[in-house]
C-alpha cells in the first residue's frame, strides 16, 4: 500500500479519490478482522470486525475526515475510531456489568473497616441526597452496580462522553459536601 | 437517597471506590472527548504499563473512572504490537468497500402500510492496479456493497461485468447478506426497473442462494427493487456504461 502523508490522506478523503478510499477501506477492514480474531473464531465476531471497520470507514469519510486535527497520525486517528466501534460491539457479546478495579488497586484501596460506630454510607447518604436526580442515577450505576458508561450512555440517550462529564461534576459535588462536613480524606469518612 | 432509592445498600467495596475515586477527583481531570490524541499517542509508543502511566498521567486517570476508554486503549495497544511484530503480512479476502450514501425511508400505502427505503447507487469506480472483479479482462470495476439498513444487518454486493453471451452486453451480479438470517425470507423478490420502463424486469426470488445475476442487459440505468415481507428496498441509479 502507498504511503501517504496525513495531508495527503484528508485532501483526497474529502475529494472521494477511489484508490485512497479503497486504500483506506483495506487497512480498516485489515485492523478490525485481525483483531476480532482475537477474540473468536465464530461468524458472529467476524461478523463485529465487518461491521466495526464498515462504521468506521462511514463515520471517518463523512465526518471523522473534518474533524481530524492533525495532533496524532492520521492512521491512528483512523485505528482509534475503529477500535472505538469494535469495542462496544465486543461489549454486546460479554456481559453486561464491567469488573471493579481490583482491590489491590493503587488508585482505588479498600482500607479496612475498624468496627465504626456510624456506619459509612450514612455520613454519604446526606450529601448523595444533595446531587441531582440525573448524578445520582449515573453514580448508582457505576458504583453500585458496576455498569460501563457506554451502557449508561445507551440507557440516558446520551454521549459516553457525556456520562463521564456528569459522574465527574458528581464526584466533584460530593467532595465539597464530605470537606464541608470535616471529612478530608477516604480515611476520614471510614475511620472519624 | 435511601436504600430503598438504591434498591439494594452501597456495600463497603462500593463506598470504598466512590470515595477514592471522590477524593482523587481534580479540576483538571480528562474527559473521554479530550482523551483521543493522547490514547493514540500513547498505545503508539509501545511502551509498558508502567512507563505509559509515568509519561501520561492523566489518561490514566481518566481510565480509572471510564473502563470504555480503557478497553479502547487495549484493543490500540493490541493493533500497535500486531504491526510491529509483522501480523498484518496474512491479509484476510477484502470484502467490497461499503458505499457512502445515506438511505431514506418513507411509508408506502398500500393495501397495507409498507416501508419503503431508497438509496441512491454510488456508482461502479473503474478498478485500479491491484483489483480485480469476476474474471473481466476487457474492463474491470470495483464492487460496491450497499448496506440496506442502519444496523448494517443487510446488505447487497453489486459487481459488473461484460455479459458472457454478448460482450457489448452487461451482467450485474447482486449477493445478498444478512447478519440476521432471519431477514432473509427464502422467495423474497428482486428485479430491475428502468427510467423508460418501470415494468418489472429480469424478476427473480431468492431461493436456495444469495446470489443473482441479471444477464444481457443493455449499458444504461437501472433501478434495483427488491420486496421483503412489509419492506421494500430500491437501489435507484444504477449505471451499466
Amino acid at each position: 500500500m502507498i504511503n501517504r502523508s496525513d495531508t495527503e490522506w484528508v485532501r483526497l478523503i474529502k475529494q472521494q479519490e477511489p484508490q485512497v478510499l479503497q486504500d483506506l477501506w483495506e487497512r480498516l477492514f485489515t485492523w478490525g478482522w485481525h483483531l476480532a480474531r482475537r477474540y473468536g473464531a465464530s461468524e458472529e465476531i467476524k461478523d463485529v470486525g465487518r461491521d466495526a471497520a464498515v462504521a468506521a470507514f462511514t463515520r471517518i469519510c463523512q465526518q471523522g475526515v473534518t474533524q481530524f486535527s492533525f495532533r496524532c497520525p492520521f492512521e491512528g486517528y483512523c485505528r482509534r475510531i475503529l477500535v472505538n466501534e469494535l469495542n462496544r460491539r465486543l461489549q454486546k457479546l460479554q456481559p453486561v456489568s464491567a469488573p471493579l478495579p481490583d482491590d489491590d488497586d493503587a488508585q482505588s484501596p479498600v482500607v479496612a473497616f475498624s468496627e465504626p460506630t456510624v456506619d459509612p454510607a450514612d455520613r454519604l447518604y446526606p450529601c448523595l441526597e444533595q446531587l441531582k436526580t440525573e448524578e445520582r442515577l449515573i453514580i448508582q450505576r457505576f458504583y453500585l452496580q458496576g455498569l460501563r458508561p457506554e451502557l449508561i450512555s445507551e440507557e440516558l440517550n446520551k454521549s459516553r462522553n457525556n456520562i463521564n462529564q456528569i459522574a465527574y461534576r458528581a464526584r466533584t459535588k460530593l467532595r465539597t459536601c464530605l470537606e464541608l462536613q470535616g471529612y478530608h480524606s477516604m480515611e476520614d469518612v471510614l475511620h472519624l | 437517597m435511601n436504600d430503598r432509592e438504591y434498591g439494594q445498600k452501597l456495600d463497603r467495596r462500593s463506598i470504598s471506590r466512590l470515595l477514592a475515586d471522590t477524593f482523587a477527583t481534580t479540576a483538571d481531570e480528562l474527559q473521554c472527548d479530550a482523551v483521543d490524541t493522547q490514547m493514540v499517542l500513547c498505545a503508539e509508543a509501545l511502551l509498558d504499563e508502567r512507563q505509559a502511566a509515568q509519561r501520561y498521567p492523566a489518561l490514566f486517570r481518566h481510565f480509572h473512572v471510564c473502563p470504555d476508554c480503557r478497553g479502547e486503549y487495549d484493543l490500540l495497544v493490541q493493533l500497535a504490537q500486531m504491526e510491529s511484530a509483522g501480523e498484518f503480512a496474512q491479509a484476510p479476502a477484502i470484502p467490497a468497500i461499503p458505499a457512502l450514501i445515506t438511505p431514506v425511508t418513507t411509508i408506502v400505502e398500500t393495501a397495507w402500510p409498507q416501508r419503503l427505503v431508497s438509496i441512491l447507487f454510488p456508482g461502479f469506480v473503474p478498478t485500479l492496479a491491484g483489483a480485480t472483479v469476476r474474471g473481466s479482462t476487457d474492463f474491470a470495476f470495483l464492487p460496491v456493497a450497499v448496506y440496506l439498513d442502519d444496523d448494517d444487518r443487510l446488505q447487497i454486493e453489486f459487481a459488473m461485468a461484460p455479459s458472457t453471451i454478448q460482450p457489448e452486453l452487461r451482467s450485474l451480479y447482486c449477493t445478498i447478506t444478512s447478519s440476521d438470517p432471519t431477514l432473509l425470507t427464502t422467495g423474497a423478490r428482486i428485479w430491475l426497473a428502468t427510467d423508460d420502463s418501470p415494468r418489472r424486469q429480469q424478476e427473480q426470488q431468492l431461493i436456495d442462494t444469495d446470489e443473482i445475476v441479471f444477464d444481457e442487459l443493455a449499458p444504461g440505468r437501472y433501478h434495483l427493487h427488491f420486496a421483503l415481507p412489509e419492506q421494500e428496498y430500491v437501489v435507484n441509479a444504477i449505471d451499466l456504461p
